[in-house]
């Protein structure tokens, strides 16, 4: 009874369920993108780059990121080290060559979906398409 | 808080097994994601572990569901891509050969009950030693390599089931049907090759000895 009560106070916010509809089919460019940037990164790493970019606006949760991260790397576009730190052993996660290319081409796919859904949401008016 | 000492960290590592992460190496990503954000919080480790289960529990195991899933995935590829090797070609005429062999020595229905006898021998025993590693071992399983007995698993019945009942009783030539023997012990082979692969990459890649 009492677990079922504390469930109810984690049931994602309007803000969490914003970030699973808008954000999902981007969450792996974010992810090739912050690793064209930064290297190597950890998990962990990634989920607070991100939230520290967005002011906290985008979370990413454990089942969102490590799924795509696992699908990147099975995909070729992701190579894995693992290495000891502070006690327990920590896997960094890289872009092969392969994934260096993919993420040129998914930023240049993002960057015009978003020119149109700028173009959808808030039109500028061309004077050549004017009758 | 403090950086996380060693017993702290096998907590965390039993606190995952507990809600039901199994394999290791999912558990070693995990542990070092909870270990970092455990880190960054106030209070005592043992508050703010259970706070974080607590409230990252579903998560948690969506990623884990997710991840067998995935697992599953990637064993059948890396099993598909030593199909298409020349290691399983080689083993595959090697098997044919001792197949034929005993074909041209004893006749069809002997060679035919070699093959049953090999497979009823292998198969039994390879489940008994999945099931002792199980047991034995069940904290440092890799997810890639369990995964890969029983996805194929369903796979390889449906190539033993029709031997003796279809196969054998086929009008067709009897080298297509040692063929298919030989491709059905190769396959258990490269089958067995695969697991020993698997676990050997995971163990070096996590430095378990």
């Amino acid at each position: 009874m009492h677990k079922k009560i504390m469930y109810i106070f984690v049931i994602p916010n309007k803000q969490q369920m914003k970030n699973s509809q808008l954000y999902k089919g981007s969450l792996n460019t974010i992810i090739m993108k912050l690793l064209e940037e930064n290297g190597r990164m950890y998990g962990y790493e990634i989920t607070q780059k991100v939230k520290l970019i967005t002011a906290g606006e985008l979370n990413i949760t454990e089942g969102a990121l490590y799924p795509a991260l696992h699908k990147l790397e099975a995909d070729g576009f992701l190579d894995v080290e693992v290495e000891k730190v502070d006690n327990r052993l920590r896997k960094y996660y890289k872009l092969t060559e392969s994934g260096t290319k993919e993420t040129v081409n998914r930023l240049a796919e993002l960057e015009e979906f978003i020119r149109n859904m700028q173009n959808l949401v808030n039109p500028t008016p061309n004077p050549d398409l004017q009758f | 808080m403090d950086q996380l000492t060693h017993e702290q960290i096998i907590a965390v590592d039993k606190a995952l097994w507990d809600i039901g992460i199994k394999f290791l190496d999912i558990r070693i990503e995990m542990t070092d994601h909870v270990a970092t954000a455990i880190e960054g919080m106030d209070r005592s480790f043992e508050m703010n572990l259970k706070k974080y289960i607590f409230e990252n529990k579903k998560e948690l195991k969506k990623n884990y569901s997710q991840f067998r899933v995935n697992a599953s995935i990637k064993a059948v590829k890396f099993l598909f891509s030593n199909i298409i090797s020349l290691r399983f070609l080689a083993i595959l005429i090697s098997v044919y050969a001792l197949v034929f062999g005993e074909y041209k020595h004893e006749g069809f229905e002997e060679a035919s009950s070699w093959v049953f006898t090999v497979l009823f021998m292998f198969l039994p025993l390879t489940f008994m030693y999945i099931g002792y590693i199980n047991f034995t071992q069940s904290t440092k399983l890799f997810s890639t390599a369990e995964r890969l007995f029983p996805t194929i698993s369903g796979v390889a019945y449906l190539m033993v089931i029709p031997l003796k009942s279809i196969v054998d009783k086929m009008e067709i030539s009897d080298f297509i049907k040692l063929f298919y023997y030989a491709f059905v012990i190769s396959f258990f082979i490269i089958t067995g090759f695969t697991y020993r692969l698997l676990t050997k990459f995971y163990k070096s890649r996590y430095q378990v000895i």
